[in-house]
C-alpha cells in the first residue's frame, strides 16, 4: 500500500539513481525509512548527492538546482552548485476548542539545496500534491 | 503513514481523540470549574465535546505554573499536586501531556516545536490566556505564545515511535471561556 504522495528521487556521484518507493528503497514497516537507508548507502559508497527532486507516481516532478556536470543553460552553469541536499517531511497538528484536528492538511514533503548564504526549499503537500511552495531560508546551521 | 496521538497522562493515559476531544484547564473544583483570572489551572481534564469528562476515571496529571525563576539556581517552579518543586525534577510520568509521533518506518525527528496561538494565525498569541509549557527535563518554562516563541523539543533518533513529554499550564487574563486558544505541534522527520 502506498502511503506517501510526494516521493524523493536522487542521483549520486556514483552514477546511481534511486527513487523512494522503488527497489531497493521501498517503505518497509519497522525498518529504517527509505531516506535513512539511502544515507547509509551514501556513506558506505563514499558517494554524494548530485541532484534531488520530488515526484509523484502520477508524473509530476519538482527539481532543485543540480550538482550535475553538464547543465544545458548558461543560467545554470553561471550559478555556484549547491553545497549539499536534504530531504525531510514536515508534519503539524493542532488542538483547538473543537478538538484535536486532523493533521493531514499540514503534511509536506520537502527537498532542500543548501548554499553558503541560504537554503532553497521546495515544499509539496502530501495531501494535495498539486500545491507546492518554494522557500529561501537562512542557511542550515 | 505518519500520525500524532495526544494523551493526557494519569494513572492511565486518556487519549485526546481527533475531532472530538480537548484538554480542559480547570479550577480546583475539578472538571467544568473555572480558573480565576490571573491564577493558573489547578486541574487538567480531557473533555469530549460538548461536556463529557472523558478522563474522570484516570486521575489526570496537572502541571501548574508557580514561578519562572524562583527555584534552585533560577529554576522554574511547578506544582503537580504535592506542593512546590523545581521544574526539572519532574519525570516523564508526571508530565500532563504526551504527544506521540509514529510512522510505519523508523524515522528520525528534528526541529520539533510546541506552542499556543489564537487558532487562526500561528504567529498570533492566544486571546485572553497566558500560557507556559516545558519539555520534560527543562529547567525553565517557555512562554510559548505564537510560533516565534515556540518551545523547542529535543531531536530524536530513528524509531517508529517518538514520545514528547510536555508540561503545560494556562491562566486566563479575562473572564469567560477561551476559544481563541489552540495548541500546535510541528516537526520534521525523514
Amino acid at each position: 500500500m502506498r502511503t506517501r504522495s510526494a516521493l524523493w528521487q536522487v542521483s549520486l556521484s556514483t552514477g546511481e539513481t534511486f527513487q523512494e518507493g522503488h527497489f531497493p528503497f521501498q517503505d518497509v514497516p519497522g525498518d529504517l525509512s527509505p531516506w535513512q537507508r539511502l544515507l547509509q548507502h551514501i556513506s558506505a559508497a563514499k558517494a554524494r548527492i548530485t541532484s534531488l527532486s520530488l515526484f509523484t507516481e502520477e508524473g509530476r516532478t519538482w527539481q532543485l538546482p543540480s550538482n550535475g556536470k553538464n547543465p544545458r543553460f548558461r543560467a545554470f552553469t553561471d550559478l555556484p552548485p549547491p553545497l549539499g541536499f536534504r530531504f525531510f517531511r514536515v508534519y503539524g497538528q493542532d488542538m483547538n476548542a473543537d478538538g484535536v484536528l486532523s493533521g493531514e492538511a499540514d503534511h509536506f514533503s520537502v527537498i532542500a539545496a543548501d548554499y553558503p548564504a541560504c537554503s532553497l526549499q521546495v515544499w509539496v503537500s502530501e495531501t494535495h500534491p498539486d500545491n507546492s511552495w518554494a522557500l529561501v531560508c537562512p542557511p542550515k546551521p | 503513514m505518519a500520525t500524532f496521538t495526544w494523551k493526557l497522562q494519569g494513572t492511565s493515559p486518556t487519549t485526546i481523540d481527533s475531532g472530538t476531544d480537548v484538554v480542559e484547564f480547570a479550577g480546583a473544583g475539578g472538571f467544568g470549574t473555572a480558573v480565576t483570572v490571573a491564577a493558573w489551572q489547578d486541574t487538567s481534564h480531557v473533555r469530549t465535546n460538548p461536556s463529557t469528562n472523558k478522563s474522570s476515571g484516570n486521575t489526570p496529571k496537572n502541571n501548574k505554573f508557580l514561578s519562572q525563576a524562583g527555584g534552585t539556581g533560577g529554576d522554574s517552579q511547578v506544582d503537580i499536586g504535592a506542593g512546590t518543586v523545581d521544574l526539572d525534577t519532574i519525570g516523564t510520568a508526571n508530565c500532563a501531556l504526551l504527544v506521540n509521533f509514529a510512522d510505519a518506518s523508523s524515522v528520525a525527528t528534528s526541529s520539533a516545536i510546541f506552542y499556543a496561538y489564537d487558532g487562526s494565525t500561528t504567529t498570533a498569541v492566544p486571546t485572553g490566556v497566558d500560557f507556559r509549557c516545558a519539555e520534560q527535563g527543562d529547567a525553565n518554562w517557555t512562554e510559548a505564545e505564537g510560533s516565534a516563541a515556540a518551545l523547542g523539543l529535543t531531536d530524536q533518533g530513528a524509531s517508529t515511535s517518538h514520545d514528547f513529554f510536555i508540561l503545560a499550564s494556562a491562566s486566563p487574563t479575562s473572564v469567560g471561556l477561551k476559544t481563541a486558544f489552540s495548541l500546535r505541534i510541528e516537526l520534521t522527520y525523514s
